[in-house]
């Protein structure tokens, strides 16, 4: 029992903390890098979480005029990303709620990691119907620029909504944009053809929506994805008069 | 299995441990451990206000409802101060008319009020798409200092422009070139239904086949899937196509289970026809194909009073905006244009769920057998009816059918009617001549031997003319 015990704990050790390695990989996974010890456990309280390692040979830091080294498995264990943090967007110019009109925003933002297996860009909405009133006039909660409504699955090519209705939609842009949002600079989007500029427009949702992607490193430079928003209220729509308000959150994941 | 064997190699003390039962434990640690490959997915959120400012509509040139020139002098500029003094009756003044406001705009009409100063005046609007005013002149006969015109008639999405004269016993002014513009008309009309929709079984797929809708304005076709019964409108079931093609394979499907689709047309406005159906039941190869199931038809003892008294006159035909008349239960018709099928939303009870068409075709030539193609009847946009428009097929007679159905999906009432839809002829096809018998080829053929012949007697002449030179030399 004792010798079960051991063998479990040992497996279950070099099992979990060398699985985010890439020194061998499937088709689904990398290992990013893995480490023979004795010993070691992962541990948490309400406001930290700590791992450590045990019965390595030659661990620490050691550097030189140009080099730097870290030996050991935790100190392997690093990955970096960052996004920036661009400011929040106003729509211009604009819409006159009576006869309509369309106001039109974007925001980039730059993804950096030095993880070799890349990065994907997700964008969401913090309500189910993006744009809502905030203040100003018209009903909080009640009045809104619906989702928009694209014709088929995939993104629409050109922007396009009925006169009768108001709708808020997005178009990333950018050289890391998955294939659903690329084109063929004609009239169809979800082909891995071009990167036309203010095409392919869809809804946003408080889903997370793939935008963009990576299978490689970044680092140091990043990679830009630009987000184009487009409000429009149709010419017989009635927008009531305030301020609509979307909070669009982009996450950047290591893959 | 790999790190096993490794550790076994560096202490020879930790192979003992590891038999099959322990083997087993570790692939089973390991599967559970792989859900926490997650923890080790670093991320890097960020969060922006996306914000967009709605305006009354000020700034468009048009003064609107709500507009003044307090809250929007761009648009409604400040009445000119009252004249500081009388002005004869020659004389002009460029603030005895203020106020100017157009209201009420719709896709034909407008509602133009002003004021004049001081005292009461009798005024006259010019209007025109132009600035010659030529479409009409409105006078009044009662002096007053509040005046309205009421437009009608109006095109929609048109810029207008008008001017207005006054005059007072004191007073007398014009104003200058004013402007405004109807709005877009509002488009209520579905488009019509696909036509000749349907299903086709295939080993666990159904393939869906269609024609799309003539309209100017289609945008394309929502296919809603059930597995109980017809989808009633576009939100009801599981959408599987949002296109303007014409065909469509649904696949994953399980052999022996019935599936239920309707098509529902839109335009560019959102107006969605009333529906077209079709079922299948997808079968593996070699398996006869499934009999479609009747409905079922409640007795007549237990059809509500009010459904079994219907007949087809009870329906409205219309084609063109024009009604057409059932003549012994049959009704002629165009081809070129859409049927419009109609019954009065109160001619039918609450309990009624569904309003079924279903048109009899006959079989092509080659074979088929007969075929059948329904629509639904559905509520329309003023609540008073039930619907269905239709692309006529073409010219020839075509039994019908209208089923009444209960929320059950049982047939309250059957009613048989027939088409007759007359269209442009279609030429006789122009036999096809075999080409030994054309007569054309014959005639290039003579003109081809008639050029080869002339060119050898062109070059035959010139030979001998030169043996002629070189002789004479």
């Amino acid at each position: 029992m004792k010798k079960t015990a051991i063998a479990v704990v040992i497996c279950f050790i070099a099992v979990a903390f060398s699985v985010n390695a890439y020194v061998m990989s499937s088709p689904s996974y990398r290992i990013q890098s893995d480490s023979l010890n004795i010993g070691g456990v992962r541990e948490s309280s309400a406001s930290y979480r700590m791992e450590d390692t045990i019965g390595e040979i030659a661990t620490d830091g050691s550097t030189s005029a140009s080099y730097k080294l870290k030996a050991g498995y935790q100190q392997m264990h690093e990955v970096y990303i960052g996004i920036s943090s661009p400011a929040d967007v106003t729509m211009a110019p604009t819409i006159p709620g009576i006869s309509g009109g369309t106001g039109n925003g974007q925001s980039s933002w730059t993804v950096m990691t030095d993880n070799p297996g890349g990065y994907s860009l997700y964008i969401k909405a913090s309500t189910p119907t993006a744009m809502q009133c905030a203040s100003g006039g018209c009903n909080v909660g009640v009045d809104n620029f619906a989702n928009y409504t694209p014709a088929g699955a995939a993104p629409d090519y050109n922007w396009s909504i009925a006169a009768a209705n108001s709708e808020f939609g997005f178009s990333p842009e950018g050289s890391h944009i998955v294939q659903k949002y690329k084109d063929n600079g004609a009239d169809t989007c979800n082909i891995n053809i071009a990167d036309t500029a203010d095409r392919c427009w869809y809804n946003l949702s408080d889903s997370n929506e793939n935008i963009a992607s990576s299978a490689l490193s970044n680092h140091p430079t990043g990679t830009a994805t630009t987000v184009k928003f487009k409000a429009q209220s149709g010419a017989s729509h009635m927008q009531i008069e305030g301020n609509y308000q979307a909070t669009i959150t982009v996450t950047a994941v290591s893959n | 299995m790999l790190r096993c064997q490794k550790i076994r190699n560096l202490d020879s003390r930790f192979y003992s441990i590891f038999n099959f039962r322990n083997l087993a434990l570790i692939l089973i640690i390991f599967v559970l451990s792989i859900p926490n490959l997650e923890l080790f997915a670093a991320q890097a959120p960020d969060s922006v206000n996306v914000e967009q400012q709605v305006t009354p509509g000020c700034g468009n040139g048009i003064c609107e409802t709500g507009e003044n020139s307090t809250n929007c002098p761009a648009d409604c500029p400040a009445p000119p101060a009252p004249p500081p003094a009388i002005i004869g009756p020659s004389g002009g003044s460029s603030s005895f008319i203020y106020d100017i406001v157009v209201t009420k705009i719709t896709s034909d009409s407008a509602t133009i009020t002003w004021k004049t100063s001081l005292d009461p005046a009798l005024c006259k609007l010019f209007l025109g798409e132009t600035q010659e005013y030529e479409k009409e002149s409105i006078s009044e006969y009662l002096p007053s200092l509040n005046h309205t015109a009421n437009l009608r008639n109006l095109s929609p999405e048109m810029t207008y422009h008008f001017k207005i004269f006054c005059q007072s016993q004191f007073y007398r002014d014009e104003t200058k070139d004013q402007q405004f513009k109807t709005l877009k008309s509002l488009d209520f009309t579905p488009p019509a239904n696909v036509s000749n929709f349907e299903a086709i079984a295939g080993d666990s797929q159904i393939t869906i086949k269609w024609q799309n809708p003539p309209d100017s304005d289609f945008k394309a076709v929502k296919i809603m899937r059930s597995e109980k019964f017809y989808p009633t409108d576009p939100w009801e079931g599981t959408p599987v196509y949002n296109d303007k093609g014409n065909n469509f394979t649904d696949t994953g499907l399980v052999n022996g289970k019935r599936y239920y689709y309707t098509a529902f047309a839109y335009d560019k406005a959102g107006n969605y026809s009333s529906g077209a159906i079709a079922a299948a039941t997808p079968q593996k190869p070699g398996v006869p194909p499934e009999i479609p199931p009747e409905i079922p038809e409640i007795p007549p003892e237990l059809v509500p009073p009010d459904i079994g008294k219907l007949t087809l006159k009870d329906f409205d035909f219309f084609q063109d905006g024009k009604k057409i008349q059932l003549v012994e239960d049959k009704i002629d018709i165009k081809t070129e244009s859409p049927l419009t099928i109609s019954i009065n939303y109160e001619k039918v009870p609450e309990v009624l769920k569904t309003i079924m068409v279903t048109l009899e075709k006959t079989a092509p030539p080659e074979g088929g057998g007969k075929k059948f193609f329904s629509f639904l009847l559905r509520i329309n946009s003023e609540k008073n009816a039930y619907q269905a428009i239709i692309a006529p097929p073409e010219a020839g007679i075509y039994p019908f059918i209208v089923n009444v159905l209960d929320y059950k999906n049982q047939a309250f009432k059957k009613i048989s009617g027939e088409l007759g839809i007359t269209g442009i002829t279609k030429l006789p096809t122009i036999p096809i001549i075999p080409w030994q018998k054309k007569y054309r080829l014959y005639l290039y053929i003579l003109g081809g031997l008639i050029i080869l012949a002339g060119m050898v007697y062109l070059v035959r002449k010139f030979k001998s003319q030169r043996l002629r030179v070189k002789a004479t030399a």
